[in-house]
């Protein structure tokens, strides 16, 4: 492999691996956020419920 | 919260994370474009007479830069909006478009700096484009920084909007500096480049599908910052309620972390 | 993102509190003050350009001997001279009135060379202009202009 191609390869590779690195963190975050907002609002609405009886 | 943050909350939770029929399409279709951008890239376009295979890095280079600046224009147009309606979600629209628009700048220096390397024999040199290029970088890690620095939810929104809109001023510098310096990168011309038909075409496929996963990755990012702000304010919520249950004895709730 | 904001319609924070933000507002607004100055630092220094051409540095003449400056010019035809033996290599560079010889110690980026060899001939040079009017050279930079080309034959 000639040195162009080397240097190809590289600038080409961060770019896919930081794009789409990024978008399976960002979605993975959004489920983990999503399911502890969900878990607290049950959480919250089963105390309402007690102190209301 | 009231009435708004209801109707927020409402929709942050109502929408999956860009999946069924919706994001089955745009998934499919960023597929395919990305798969044709890189077909072309490699395959399609044709070698350059002095750099060979090395200017091949043109499309991705020059489609990942035009992102940072679009994304940092979101950023401007987004605080001008927050500041006029007051309403979080154009904040959040703010925030997602600066930290995409970091990951497109530090694409662009990174795929610079590979090119150059091979063409110009160095990694990093103080040219005026490449300089204010990492300028722009540094104002919008700080404006992520910034925000991390304030806890109150207004001030912090406000004063990130204001440093959104003023932070902008780099870009058309960024721009015109190539025009302006004298400069080792060469000035952006679409008409003294000389490009083939091929090689117009592989820039424009290259452009759009980078366009379409900046899109996606802006708008999972603000879904992502629409839900942190839910459970902010949530969080509050179980606050304020555990601090009356202490006072009765009753049992408290967990805590929302992030 | 570990502190609570506070809550809506919560009383006015106490003065801890107000001081601490203020703290924090100085910090960050010198670091904003600080990217724009520095923004405007590179943005106004007309004098300190990237580099001078061949004709600058010799109008320049001593008083910029020694000091370590950049300079652009084209390789003039034929002037390339490689010493294999101590890595040394000679060239010239002009611009439209002025001639430079360059003495460079290393191995020269890829594409330097001749334009007529598929080479890019226009260099900037990194280095110090010595007494004896030679310009010695510790970095060699290839620029060109943003012309793309086909190869009219596929290399093979």
């Amino acid at each position: 492999m000639t040195q162009e191609l080397v240097f190809l390869f590289i600038g080409y590779a961060v770019i896919w691996v930081l794009l789409f690195g990024y978008l399976v963190f960002i979605t993975g975050r959004i489920r983990g956020v999503r399911d502890a907002v969900r878990d607290v609002r049950h959480e919250l609405d089963a105390q309402r419920q007690e102190t209301a009886e | 919260m009231g009435l708004l943050g209801t109707a927020l909350r409402r929709r942050a939770v109502g929408q999956p994370p860009l999946f069924g029929w919706r994001g089955l399409i745009v998934y499919a279709a960023l597929l395919v474009l990305m798969s044709a951008a890189l077909y072309m890239i490699f395959i399609y376009a044709p070698a350059e007479r002095v750099q060979g295979d090395a200017h091949r890095l043109l499309y991705g280079h020059v489609a990942v830069a035009w992102l940072a600046f679009l994304a940092f224009g979101i950023v401007a147009f987004a605080s001008v909006m927050y500041l006029w309606r007051r309403n979080p979600r154009w904040d959040s629209l703010a925030v997602a478009s600066a930290e995409v628009g970091v990951l497109f700048t530090t694409l662009t220096l990174i795929s610079g700096s590979v090119w150059g390397r091979h063409v110009w024999g160095v990694w990093w040199t103080w040219d005026p484009r490449l300089t204010t290029t990492l300028v722009l970088w540094f104002i919008y890690v700080a404006y992520l920084a910034l925000r991390m620095y304030i806890d109150n939810v207004d001030t912090r929104r406000r004063v990130a909007a204001i440093f959104g809109i003023v932070g902008v001023v780099d870009v058309p510098i960024v721009w015109y500096s190539v025009e302006w310096w004298r400069s080792l990168h060469p000035v952006q011309s679409v008409t003294r480049a000389g490009l083939t038909a091929e090689m117009v075409l592989t820039l424009v496929v290259t452009v759009v599908a980078f366009t379409v996963f900046c899109f996606v990755l802006i708008r999972q990012r603000y879904l992502l910052e629409r839900a942190s702000d839910e459970g902010e304010g949530l969080r509050d919520i179980v606050r304020n309620r555990n601090d009356v249950l202490r006072q009765t004895g009753a049992p408290s709730a967990p805590e929302a972390g992030e | 993102m570990t502190d609570a904001p506070e809550p809506a319609g919560a009383p006015a924070p106490e003065p801890l509190k107000n001081r601490l933000m203020s703290g924090k507002f100085l910090f960050v607004g010198g670091a904003l003050a600080a990217a724009l100055g520095f923004l405007i630092w590179t943005a106004t220094q007309g004098a300190a350009v990237y580099y001078h051409t061949v004709s600058e540095l010799h109008a320049k003449g001593d008083e910029i001997q020694g000091q370590l400056v950049r300079v652009n010019g084209i390789v003039v035809d034929g002037s390339i001279q490689e010493e294999s033996a101590n890595g040394i290599i000679r060239f010239e560079i002009e611009d439209a009135t002025g001639v430079l010889p360059v003495e460079f110690r290393g191995s020269p980026p890829d594409l330097f060379g001749y334009a007529e060899e598929d080479k890019y001939s226009d260099v900037i040079a990194e280095g110090r202009l010595l007494g004896t009017g030679v310009f010695e050279a510790r970095n060699l930079i290839v620029k060109h202009g943003p012309e793309f080309e086909p190869r009219e034959i596929p290399a093979q």
